[in-house]
C-alpha cells in the first residue's frame, strides 16, 4: 500500500516537472504574453521587418495606399530575403503595372542617373520626387510613368 | 485573447475532425482485434482524410460549405454513440490527454508568435495555400513540380477559422506531428508505467522539434505519414492474422505522401517496395503489385489532371553532365557525406538511430524482426547520396554547396520518422526502457 501511494506520488511529481520544463523550454509563457500584447501586424513586423528583410510593415503600407491587388516588389537584396509578395496578393492576379516596391535599395545616389533614372531588371525607373508616393529610409512605393 | 482562443478552438476543432469518419465507437466495433489506442485512431483518420482531401482539392469547392459539412459529419458521427465515445475517452489517462493538449498549445504559441515564414514556405508553398484560401481551387502558381495537398490543408483551415490568418493553417501540420508522436505510445508494452512512456515521447519531440521547418515547408507532414507508416508496416509484418484493414491505412499513407512533397513519391515506391519484397505467398505478393502499379498509375494520372504534364524541378543538363569527370564526382560524393554529418548533428535523433542500428546489427538476434528498417535504411541513404549527386550534377559546383546545405539536413530529417518504432522496438527488447 505503502509503495502505490510512493509509486503514485513520485509519478505525479515527475509529471508536473515534465510539464514546467516543456512549457519552460517551448517558451510558452513567454509566447502566451506576446501574442496577448502585440497585435499580429506588430508581431510581423518583428519577424519580417518594417523596411528592412522583408519588409512587411512598407509593403502593407504600401498595398493600403494604392488598393491594388497585386504590386510589383523588388527587393534588392533577394539573395538574403525571400520576396513576400505570397503574403498579399491575390493569386493569379496580373501585376499592377501602375506602382512597383522597391525595398533595401540602398546608396541610392550611387545607383541613378543624372536624369533621376534607375534601371534594374530590365525595368527604368523615374525617381523624380514627384513619383516617389511613399518612403521610408531605403523602401520606396514609386509611381510608375 | 481572440487569437489565444483561436488557438485552443482550433486544437479541439481537430481534435473532432480527425475523431472522423472512424470514432472510438466504430473502432470498438470492428477494429478491436488491433487493439488501437486514441491517437492511433486519430492517425488512421488523418490518413482517410487526407485522401479525401486530395480528392476534395481537385475541384472548385467553397471551402466553407465544404468546412461545415466535415464538422456536421465529424460530430453527429460522434453523438451517434455519444456515450459510448464519451466511455473510451474517459478511459484514457488524465496525464497522456493533458500532454497532448499543453505540447499542442506550446507549439501552438510558439508558431504565432513568431510569424515568420522560411524560405521556400514564402518563395513556394504559401502560392498553393493562398489559391486555395481564396477560393480559387486548384491553381498552377508556377511550381508545378511541388505537389499541392500541403497546401490544400493549410488554406482550408486558413479558411475556415476566426482570425483569418495564414498561421491557422500551419497549426494543422503541429497537430498532425504530435499525434504521430502520441500514437507510438500504443507500442510500448503495457507493463511499462505511462509516465515513461511520456518522458520517452517527450524527449523524441525535443530531438526532433525545429520550429523553423513549421514555416510552410512540408517536411513534418513527410515525417509524420512515414512514422504511421512505419508503424503500419511493423504491424503488417508482425501480426499474422488477417491484415485487410492495416494494409488498407498502410498503402492509403505511403501513396498521400507523394502528395506532399517530391520525395515522398519515392518513399511511396520504397515503402511498398519492402512489403512485396518481405511478403512470402506468392498470391499476396501478387495482390500487393497490383495495388502498387494502380496506385502509381493513379498518380501519373492525376498529376496529368492537375498540371497537365509530369515533372520534378530536375530537369538533365546534359551541357554539364557531358562534361563531368571522376575528380568533381568525388568532390560531390565528399560534399555530400560532409554535409550528411552535419545534418545528423543537426537533428540528434539520427545519432540515436545510428547507434542502435549498429547495436541491433551486432546483435544478430532481432534481424529478422527488423529486417524492414534495414532495407529502408540502406535504399534510404543510396536515395539521398543518388538525388544529391543527380542535383549536384545539373546545377554545377556553385548551386551543389548551396543545395546541400540547405536541403541536404530536411531530406534527411523526414525520413527518421519511419525509424522511431525501431528504436522503441529495439530499446525494450534490449530491455533499456523497462517498468
Amino acid at each position: 500500500m505503502l509503495k502505490y501511494i510512493y509509486n503514485k506520488v513520485i509519478n505525479n511529481i515527475l509529471f508536473v516537472l515534465l510539464i514546467i520544463i516543456l512549457t519552460h523550454l517551448s517558451n510558452f509563457y513567454y509566447n502566451l504574453y506576446s501574442i496577448y500584447v502585440r497585435g499580429y501586424d506588430e508581431r510581423m513586423i518583428r519577424s519580417y521587418g518594417d523596411c528592412e528583410r522583408e519588409s512587411y510593415g512598407f509593403v502593407k503600407k504600401s498595398y493600403e495606399l494604392t488598393k491594388s491587388q497585386n504590386l510589383e516588389i523588388i527587393n534588392f537584396e533577394d539573395q538574403l530575403w525571400p520576396n513576400i509578395s505570397g503574403l498579399f496578393n491575390i493569386v493569379n492576379k496580373p501585376v499592377d503595372k501602375n506602382y512597383i516596391v522597391l525595398l533595401n535599395l540602398k546608396n541610392l545616389d550611387k545607383k541613378i542617373d543624372k536624369d533621376n533614372f534607375l534601371t534594374t531588371k530590365n525595368i527604368k525607373l523615374n525617381l523624380k520626387n514627384k513619383n516617389i508616393i511613399l518612403k521610408d529610409s531605403n523602401c520606396y512605393l514609386i509611381k510608375n510613368d | 485573447m481572440i487569437e489565444i482562443s483561436q488557438a485552443i478552438i482550433q486544437l479541439l476543432l481537430l481534435f473532432v475532425f480527425f475523431l472522423f469518419p472512424i470514432t472510438p465507437q466504430i473502432n470498438n466495433i470492428f477494429l478491436k482485434k488491433y487493439n488501437f489506442g486514441i491517437f492511433d485512431i486519430i492517425c488512421i483518420n488523418i490518413i482517410l482524410n487526407l485522401n479525401c482531401y486530395l480528392i476534395i482539392s481537385a475541384f472548385k469547392i467553397n471551402l466553407n460549405v465544404l468546412f461545415l459539412i466535415n464538422l456536421i459529419l465529424a460530430v453527429s458521427f460522434f453523438i451517434f454513440h455519444l456515450k459510448r465515445n464519451i466511455i473510451f475517452l474517459k478511459e484514457i489517462k488524465f496525464q497522456v490527454i493533458f500532454l497532448f493538449f499543453i505540447i499542442n498549445i506550446s507549439l501552438f504559441l510558439n508558431s504565432m508568435n513568431d510569424l515568420r515564414l522560411a524560405w521556400d514556405g514564402l518563395a513556394h508553398w504559401i502560392f498553393k495555400a493562398s489559391a486555395y484560401f481564396q477560393g480559387l481551387g486548384f491553381v498552377n502558381t508556377g511550381n508545378t513540380s511541388y505537389p499541392h495537398l500541403g497546401g490544400f490543408i493549410w488554406g482550408y483551415f486558413w479558411q475556415n477559422s476566426i482570425v483569418q490568418k495564414e498561421y491557422v493553417g500551419r497549426l494543422t501540420f503541429i497537430f498532425i506531428y504530435t499525434s504521430s508522436l502520441f500514437c507510438l505510445m500504443s507500442l510500448f508494452k503495457s507493463s511499462i508505467q505511462n509516465i515513461y512512456k511520456l518522458l520517452f515521447t517527450t524527449i523524441i519531440l525535443a530531438l526532433t522539434y525545429d520550429k523553423n521547418l513549421f514555416g510552410g515547408y512540408q517536411d513534418y507532414l513527410i515525417f509524420s505519414l512515414l512514422i504511421i507508416n512505419s508503424k503500419f508496416l511493423y504491424l503488417i509484418i508482425n501480426n499474422n492474422g488477417k491484415n485487410t484493414f492495416l494494409l488498407i491505412i498502410f498503402f492509403l499513407s505511403a501513396y498521400i505522401a507523394s502528395w506532399i512533397k517530391q520525395e515522398g513519391f519515392f518513399y511511396f515506391i520504397i515503402t511498398t517496395s519492402i512489403l512485396v519484397l518481405l511478403e512470402k505467398e506468392k498470391k499476396k505478393k501478387l495482390y500487393f503489385l497490383i495495388i502498387f502499379f494502380i496506385l502509381i498509375a493513379s498518380y501519373f494520372v492525376l498529376k496529368k489532371i492537375f498540371n497537365n504534364q509530369f515533372s520534378f524541378d530536375q530537369k538533365i543538363n546534359s551541357q554539364l553532365l557531358s562534361s563531368v569527370n571522376i575528380f568533381y564526382l568525388t568532390e560531390i560524393l565528399k560534399s555530400i557525406t560532409f554535409n550528411f554529418i552535419v545534418a545528423i548533428f543537426k537533428y540528434p535523433l539520427w545519432i540515436l538511430i545510428l547507434i542502435c542500428i549498429y547495436l541491433s546489427l551486432r546483435n544478430k538476434k532481432n534481424y529478422y524482426q527488423f529486417r524492414h528498417f534495414y532495407f529502408f535504411f540502406l535504399i534510404n541513404i543510396i536515395f539521398i547520396y543518388l538525388l544529391m549527386a543527380f542535383t549536384c550534377l545539373n546545377i554545377g559546383s556553385n548551386g551543389c554547396e548551396l543545395v546541400l546545405r540547405v536541403s541536404l539536413d530536411r531530406i534527411i530529417f523526414q525520413t527518421s520518422g519511419f525509424y522511431l518504432i525501431f528504436i522503441i522496438v529495439f530499446l525494450e527488447k534490449q530491455k533499456i526502457i523497462k517498468n
